[in-house]
């Protein structure tokens, strides 16, 4: 039986309860209401932003239910994104902003992860100046505190 | 001081990050002055770190760099390098990123070293120092420590100096050979002071003694006293850790058992003969826990109401398993590293265990009716994985679901289906036992490592009991060819939904690869494989439908 949801702007959207259901916020919204027709309104997240979530959703819709506990050990976690993935998250950084946000609002773990991973991949390897233009940040301590910060900062530096 | 980055000049700020004026992400953001220390009345703080998190959402105009939720989810996928880095790029940054470095802080990579041997200091520096450093480091963090890994007697005291708030995960490594003391004056034996000091002290003002007593554990005369009290100083550990999410404990414990190779030494010796029936009977017996380390077991496990994850060994996982639902009803997922028994009776007997997604048999040698037990126990259940032991002795014969019918009247009753297993995994299975369970997954789509079949029948016996296999591999694990033609091969799997088949054969015969297409129309990719014993060659040939 179709879902169906919209958009803040909007927009309906018609997906199968399976696709749905990877929400695990939506899920729980239709275990609360049981069987009904009304569309389920979610004002945090724009059409554009719910396309690609769905289209997501759609490709993973028979992957099994994620432990949290095996994802949770960092023995076993590792920043490797599946090449679908990697080619869904080719995005703008505004959009992959965008996507994360709404992966956290519809509580969609996976999707999360994988968000949150790709950011990762950015940061890593750049000095602090690089992570600021990277993502447009403000350095806003004085560069006494800086310089303070980099200082306690040092042990763990190459010997 | 100088014990890693001291920010609490940064932290004692608040949550600046609140009262910066929202911008928008692109241009705006980097032009628009941001006031620094603009004084803001704590209240108003408060209130706004209440409201930022349903503000973001509500808000278009911010971005996920100023929601600190979801930048500490990115920090968890970050080394400590990328961390540090991340802490010097702005202020809010620096709040965030600053406890994710001590999220998995574990001395014994070289990376923290530093830290307790700053520069200038050697190793041999002074034990005591080194120590007090540790245990001044982890108060200091004691409440960003999530994932902790005790390989170390240093790391094991720390932790119990310094109660770790934060701590959901903890894993118990220590060595035994790293426990007995050579000489009076080696770190080892300071270390070993240490321990049984703090095991007194707390013995003075709890109940220690109750919650891990002393005769829980083995009095192997063989073995250093110092080994008691580590042992039971790791159990104090999981003990002031009730919240802990996550337990890995599978390695030495000296916990008693009635036949332990200890004990049955000294039964031994005192006989008079030390025989060398000793080894055989060790292997010919599971060993049992005492009762009383059982009960203490029990009572140790069910103080962790918010465990989700355990991995046991040193045979107490035994126990565990059998009494899992009574102990942890909520458990996710559960590691069996030791040589698994499954008692057949009590894991049908127990109720369900409703909560376990994952079971992983790390040393086991399971029976059709033993994999019937655990389908029953764990409804459940959307990952099995079996290891198999080295040695088979194990084995309890199960007559009623063991036997091997005729592949004529290959009977359904009795059949149990799993509801929800997805994946399932098998190491060295050598029988293919779990055949003949009348057990069906039909939510298998594909099986880890191939499963060895020797016959048309065994072939049948597979797909019947994976009813919805896509991607099948017939061959032996080490790459040993299946005794039966490509035609007898499709013959018995062309009804099924398979669309990836590989087949490598000893058996050749001739086939067409149009016709295989053309009996199984799901069939999207084929690989065949063989070689020709009496010419030395190899056979290859593959094809993908488009």
């Amino acid at each position: 039986m179709p879902v169906i949801l919209v958009s803040s702007d909007n927009q309906d959207f018609k997906v199968d309860k399976e696709v749905a259901e990877r929400s695990i916020l939506i899920k729980n919204m239709l275990e609360d209401v049981g069987e009904s027709d009304s569309p389920i309104p979610l004002p945090n997240v724009t059409a554009a932003v719910l396309t690609k979530v769905i289209e997501y959703c759609e490709h993973h819709r028979n992957d099994p239910v994620q432990v949290p506990e095996e994802t949770d050990d960092p023995r076993k976690r590792s920043n490797d994104i599946e090449e679908w993935d990697m080619k869904f998250m080719q995005v703008d950084q505004e959009m992959l902003f965008e996507i994360i946000l709404a992966a956290n609002y519809l509580d969609i773990k996976p999707l999360l992860d994988v968000g949150c991973k790709t950011v990762a991949n950015i940061i890593k390897g750049k000095t602090p100046e690089e992570i600021r233009k990277a993502f447009n940040i403000v350095n806003d301590f004085t560069p006494e505190e800086e310089a303070q910060i980099k200082k306690e900062n040092e042990w763990a530096e190459d010997r | 001081m100088g014990l890693g980055p001291d920010l609490s000049l940064l932290r004692s700020t608040g949550p600046f990050f609140h009262s910066r004026p929202c911008t928008s992400f692109n241009v705006k953001r980097a032009t628009t002055p941001i006031t620094l220390y603009t004084p803001t009345p704590p209240g108003y703080i408060e209130l706004l770190g209440e409201l930022s998190a349903t503000a973001a959402y509500m808000s278009p105009q911010l971005v996920m760099t100023d929601v600190p939720e979801i930048l500490a989810e990115i920090g968890l996928h970050l080394d400590i390098h990328s961390l540090l880095a991340c802490t010097t790029v702005c202020r809010q940054w620096s709040a965030v990123f600053f406890p994710c470095i001590w999220h998995n802080f574990d001395i014994t990579r070289k990376l923290w070293r530093p830290l307790i041997d700053p520069r200038g200091t050697s190793e041999a520096d002074n034990y005591i120092k080194r120590q007090e450093r540790l245990t001044a480091l982890m108060k200091q963090n004691n409440q960003h420590i999530r994932h902790l890994t005790v390989r170390d007697k240093m790391v094991l005291i720390a932790a119990l100096e310094a109660p770790l708030t934060g701590l959901q995960s903890l894993t118990l490594e220590l060595e035994i050979w790293e426990l007995d003391a050579d000489d009076v004056d080696s770190d080892i034996n300071k270390s070993n002071t240490w321990i049984s000091m703090i095991l007194a002290a707390i013995t003075e003002k709890s109940t220690l003694e109750l919650v891990v007593p002393e005769s829980a554990f083995t009095d192997d005369p063989e073995g250093d006293p110092a080994r008691l009290d580590w042992t039971r100083a790791c159990w104090v550990a999981v003990f002031m850790n009730s919240a802990l999410r996550r337990l890995t404990y599978g390695g030495y414990s000296s916990l008693r058992y009635v036949n332990s190779l200890a004990t049955q030494y000294l039964e031994e010796g005192k006989g008079g003969s030390v025989s060398k029936a000793a080894g055989k009977r060790e292997e010919s017996k599971m060993p049992v826990l005492t009762s009383v380390s059982e009960s203490f077991l029990g009572d140790m496990l069910s103080r962790l109401p918010r465990l989700r994850h355990l991995e046991l060994g040193m045979n107490a996982d035994n126990f565990t398993f059998h009494n899992l639902a009574a102990l942890l009803p909520n458990l996710e997922m559960f590691v069996h590293v030791d040589r698994a028994f499954i008692d057949t009776k009590t894991v049908q007997l127990a109720s369900p265990h409703q909560a376990l997604r994952i079971l992983d048999f790390q040393n086991v040698s399971m029976t059709a009716c033993q994999l019937r037990a655990i389908v029953v126990a764990f409804p459940g259940l959307h990952s099995l994985s079996i290891t198999q032991a080295r040695s088979r002795i194990y084995n309890v014969n199960c007559d009623k679901y063991n036997i091997l019918t005729s592949a004529t009247s290959f009977q359904v009753e009795d059949v149990l289906d799993h509801p929800s297993l997805t994946s399932l995994s098998i190491r060295h299975q050598l029988q293919i036992d779990f055949l003949h369970s009348r057990t069906r997954f039909s939510k298998i789509t594909g099986i880890d490592r191939s499963v060895p079949i020797k016959n048309s029948y065994e072939l049948r016996q597979l797909l019947w009991a994976f009813p919805a296999l896509e991607r099948f591999d017939s061959e032996y694990e080490l790459g040993e060819r299946v005794p039966l033609t490509v035609e007898e091969v499709i013959h018995e799997a062309r009804d099924y939904l398979i669309c990836s088949l590989n087949i490598n054969t000893s058996s050749f015969s001739t086939f067409d690869l149009e016709s295989v297409f053309a009996q199984m129309p799901l069939l999207k990719a084929l690989e065949i494989s063989g070689g020709f014993l009496d010419r030395g060659s190899t056979y290859r040939r593959s094809a993908h439908k488009t």
